[in-house]
């Protein structure tokens, strides 16, 4: 059997009961650390908890023939495939279990915390009013794709809140920061031009979401704001509630000026595009 | 006494457009070309008479003298009296030998008239016809000098009965030529005639020359040149009847000045509005006019940095003027303006409309650039893109022998292609050797000998590879391409171009960066192409591949769009047989899905899609190698000719006419370019020495389908690939 695990977004703290018995009576047991940085990951003490050796993959292997191998194995055995944050949330492995389905191997998946439920809890935002999430990627000559831009756009324009992920490249030793994102989004602005982006966006930028260090700040749009090491997000809201926007405050110490102040071009937003979305808007304004 | 003239006296003369002339020498190889010139020079009092003959002063590369061929062109003013009035005739040398054929075709747009010599003995050969139809694509006047006269004296004995009938042979066989490939409203008027001058005939090596009327007036016959050689006093000939007279009268008197020449030149060089402000300037080689420079050729000077040449089309180009460079989309200062005398630069203050110009501080500039005043940036055209016929088919590997010395070794390489953009310089990303590819084996040795001579480097070099391409033999059916997160699919299917594609893209009639509307027009009116298909195109690579997006409506395909392009380009670099280049094929695509998130559809993703899709397809369209084939031409006599016709059949050589051309027989045929490494020797002992020959390259055709798979393995080997040819399968994954 495969057994494809979160380890969630911290360290071995977000492990779950479950996921460490699979892993000590498996016979294999895979990572890869490719699609997501955990900052109090250390692979000795997993195999110190777990018992036994721990292969780490590269995108490479794990997209390539090496899964081949492993659900040869886990044809006769249970091997685990562990994987940051929950599996099947902001990367889904699900290339894999459709590869796995297909040659008959059984599959069982183990979640975990991911960020998209994390983030909820660093900025206080309700789940019921999240849009689209989207990844900003580090534009080069041939590939600066605007969609993040229209996600945002779209998700503005019916109330809801945004959860930009940050790009990353663990080869190559890259992450993204949120003063990064923000300046791509302002890079984007100019050249779209719908106007969402500018110094009265309120950008809550989460560093280390869940982690005893989490940071959560409002970053200005063309200021540095220091948010120590990866992995960081950001999120814009969209139409706030009295307690999303007190819990806001309480936990960013964002002026309540600039959040009414997003509240009513938001809310413009939403009556300017009611009638054109062809649906309705997800807040009533 | 022939005058040494200065430097103010030309510039004088050049500003009268009506004196004017600008010439090139055009011949097939060994036929005396070179030596033409010499003749040339020494009128132009730049070479003494006893030198010109011997000294090759057009060949200042070292190599040329040792192979008797000019390999780079060079150029030179001279000057010359016809009827009591001055005149300025602007040399062009262009190369001898074919493989350098994207050298001829720059020269051309420089010049109005091309001298094509022609050996006596040889006659029209295919080099010749080569020359003489590029010439008159570009409008230039081909007039024709008959050379080496002295080897039907004393070679072949000839009487002046049958000397005359061997030059009304040739004559008409030139004629033929223009009769093909002129443009119906010069057919006429181009042929040339005897009586009236048009045709010089002469020896270069022995410095005498002749036309109709000259001996008319001269009151001299045949039999008196035939006797000369006999007795031995042909020495007088050249006092008496100096080439470059014979030669410069003809010219003068029968080459179009430029004004003439552009006023129907322009309008087929030149695509735009001639009834613009710079139409209408070059169409009047208006010296007054905006600054319009047509670039034939750049050098790098080791002094001077690069030394653009080329054809004030209109205006004058002066020290200080600022300008536009079209294509290389920049801005640049002319920092000297100079002419050429001989082999050197001589530093003048300006060049007006009709002639031909040196010009440094343009250093983006490159052979085929138009230069325009940048006052009128906006409003010009471009020339038309020259048309390159050749391709380049053979490739060796080279590297330093102290690999310390690798970054003078890249900077050489790159200021060859600079100046000849038929050269390919690129690495090897696996074995990081560097990869030196051209027109054929000779033009690799010449390029190899520069680049000793400048650089006195010590390098190492592989056997010559033939290049093969890869293409496709029928349409394929549609594959999808997954990404290797499996969350992107592409669904291309891929055809052959046909071959009125192909000649539309080797003419540079159609390329990438076009206006695509005309683009889509031309590819319907003459390549019978679908209209959907014309409009869809995004991209044309270098080895004439085209992407053709057939889809509507893909969410996010326009921002991925470059990536497919860059895949595109990519496996067109190196196909699925044997990683040779791909060429002559259509890619559509059909359709595709795309990722919502753009973290997961980056270039990483995107661009092996594209690659596993259109090599699936690649594979299931009857794939397979295309060989350079090569043109032969033999002539020898005929107790020889079985001897020739066996080494051709040993080599997949393949006849294609047997005709008899005097004395000698004429064998046309092709022959794969694999072949020919061997063919000088083998050709010497089969015939004894008695065969001339030449090859140029013809086209790319499939390898024989019994030899495919051996050749796909070989090459394969030879690349450290794993000797299995790829299937379908291999690209499309679960």
């Amino acid at each position: 059997m495969l057994i494809i695990a979160g380890l969630g977004l911290y360290n071995l703290r977000d492990i779950s009961v479950g996921t460490l018995e699979a892993l000590r009576k498996s016979t294999k047991v895979y990572v890869e650390l490719y699609t997501s940085l955990i900052p109090g990951f250390n692979l000795k003490e997993l195999e110190r908890a777990i018992g036994k050796s721990v292969q780490v993959l590269s995108r490479s292997q794990l997209e390539g023939n090496q899964l081949n191998q492993i659900l040869h194995d886990a044809k006769r055995e249970d091997v685990v495939l562990l994987a940051p944050g929950d599996p099947f949330v902001a990367t889904t492995h699900n290339a894999i279990r459709l590869a796995a389905i297909k040659q008959g191997v059984k599959v069982a998946v183990l979640p975990a915390p991911s960020v998209i439920n994390a983030i909820l809890a660093s900025t206080g935002l309700h789940i019921y009013k999240m849009g689209r999430p989207v990844t900003i990627v580090r534009p080069t000559s041939s590939y600066f794709p605007s969609t993040p831009y229209y996600v945002f756009y779209e998700n503005l324009s019916r109330g809801l809140h945004t959860l930009f992920l940050l790009d990353l490249d663990v080869e190559k030793g890259y992450a993204m920061t949120a003063c990064e994102a923000v300046e791509i989004l302002w890079l984007l602005e100019k050249r779209e031009g719908l106007g969402i982006v500018g110094d009265e966006t309120p950008f809550i930028a989460v560093a280390r979401a869940s982690s005893p260090d989490e940071t959560v700040k409002v970053v200005k749009l063309g200021e540095v704001t220091e948010m120590g090491p990866p992995p960081h997000s950001l999120v814009v809201p969209g139409y706030l509630n009295p307690v999303e926007m007190e819990t806001l405050q309480a936990l960013t110490g964002v002026p309540e000026a600039l959040l009414a102040n997003w509240n009513n071009r938001v809310a413009s937003l939403m009556r300017a595009n009611i009638h054109t979305m062809g649906q309705p808007a997800a807040v009533e304004v | 006494m022939v005058k040494f003239r200065q430097v103010e006296e030309i510039e004088k003369i050049m500003r009268n457009i009506e004196q004017v002339r600008n010439i090139g020498t055009l011949a097939h190889v060994d036929h005396g070309k070179t030596t033409t010139s010499d003749s040339l020079l020494m009128a132009a009092g730049m070479l003494s008479p006893k030198v010109a003959g011997k000294a090759l002063a057009l060949d200042y590369v070292e190599i040329e003298q040792l192979r008797q061929m000019t390999v780079k062109a060079a150029n030179v003013s001279l000057y010359h009296e016809w009827r009591g009035k001055p005149y300025v005739v602007n040399l062009v040398d262009t190369p001898g030998h074919v493989d350098f054929t994207g050298h001829v075709t720059r020269s051309l747009r420089m010049m109005d008239g091309g001298l094509v010599v022609v050996d006596a003995v040889e006659g029209v050969m295919t080099q010749t016809e080569t020359v003489v139809r590029q010439a008159l694509n570009e409008y230039v006047r081909p007039l024709l000098f008959i050379n080496k006269v002295d080897r039907l004296i004393k070679e072949l004995r000839l009487n002046p009965k049958e000397i005359q009938q061997r030059f009304i042979e040739i004559v008409k066989d030139f004629n033929m030529l223009i009769e093909l490939y002129a443009d119906p409203e010069f057919k006429d008027v181009w042929k040339v005639d005897f009586r009236r001058g048009q045709v010089a005939f002469g020896s270069a090596l022995h410095k005498w020359g002749l036309t109709v009327p000259i001996a008319a007036e001269k009151g001299v016959k045949f039999d008196y040149i035939v006797d000369a050689y006999e007795k031995g006093y042909y020495e007088e000939l050249s006092r008496d009847f100096p080439l470059h007279t014979a030669l410069l009268d003809m010219i003068v008197e029968h080459v179009p000045n430029p004004k003439q020449a552009q006023k129907y030149r322009v309008p087929k060089l030149w695509k735009g509005d001639l009834n613009s402000e710079i139409g209408k300037a070059m169409l009047e080689c208006d010296p007054e006019g905006p600054l319009v420079i047509a670039v034939s050729k750049v050098v790098a000077d080791p002094h001077a940095g690069f030394v653009a040449t080329g054809r004030v089309f209109s205006g004058t180009a002066r020290q200080g003027d600022d300008v536009w460079l079209v294509n290389s989309k920049s801005s640049a200062r002319i920092l000297q303006v100079s002419l050429y005398m001989g082999p050197y630069r001589e530093k003048v203050d300006a060049v007006s409309a009709g002639n031909i110009v040196a010009v440094l501080g343009l250093d983006k500039a490159r052979a085929g650039e138009t230069v325009v005043s940048s006052a009128h940036k906006d409003s010009m055209v471009p020339f038309e893109r020259m048309s390159y016929i050749s391709e380049p088919v053979v490739t060796i590997a080279i590297e330093p022998k102290h690999s310390s010395d690798l970054p003078k070794l890249v900077d050489a390489l790159r200021k060859l292609a600079v100046e000849d953009p038929t050269l390919k310089v690129h690495i090897n990303e696996e074995t990081g050797e560097y990869l030196v590819s051209g027109m054929g084996t000779l033009h690799l040795e010449i390029v190899l000998w520069d680049l000793k001579q400048r650089t006195s480097l010590e390098v190492t070099t592989s056997q010559p590879i033939v290049r093969y391409r890869e293409t496709v033999r029928k349409r394929s059916n549609v594959f999808e391409g997954k990404s290797p997160n499996k969350h992107n699919r592409l669904y291309i299917c891929v055809e052959p171009l046909n071959e009125d594609t192909l000649k539309l893209l080797q003419e540079g009639r159609v390329y990438a960066d076009q206006e695509w509307r005309e683009r889509a027009r031309l590819l319907r009116e003459y390549a019978g192409w679908d209209a959907d298909e014309a409009r869809g195109i995004w991209d044309i690579d270098e080895n004439f591949n085209i992407f053709v997006n057939r889809t509507s409506g893909v969410q996010y395909l326009r921002e991925v769009a470059d990536t497919i392009v860059q895949g595109f380009r990519w496996s067109m670099e190196a196909g699925p047989l044997a990683q040779e280049p791909v060429r002559g094929v259509k890619i559509l695509l059909m359709d595709a899905q795309l990722h919502e998130d753009p973290a997961h559809r980056g270039p990483a993703q995107i661009m092996p899609a594209t690659k596993n899709a259109i090599f699936a397809s690649f594979l299931d369209a009857t794939p397979t190698l295309l060989e350079p084939l090569m043109k032969i031409e033999v002539r020898v006599p005929q107790e020889w000719l079985s001897g020739v016709l066996n080494v051709l059949n040993r080599h997949r050589g393949k006849v294609i006419s047997l005709e008899q051309k005097g004395i000698l027989m004429r064998v046309l045929g092709e022959i794969p370019i694999s072949e020919t490494f061997t063919l000088a020797d083998e050709m010497r002992e089969a015939t004894q020495g008695r065969a001339f020959w030449a090859t140029e390259f013809e086209r790319w055709s499939p390898v024989p389908q019994a030899t495919l798979n051996d050749l796909i393995i070989e090459i394969r080997k030879r690349k450290g690939l794993p000797p299995r040819i790829p299937t379908v399968e291999d690209f499309i994954s679960l």
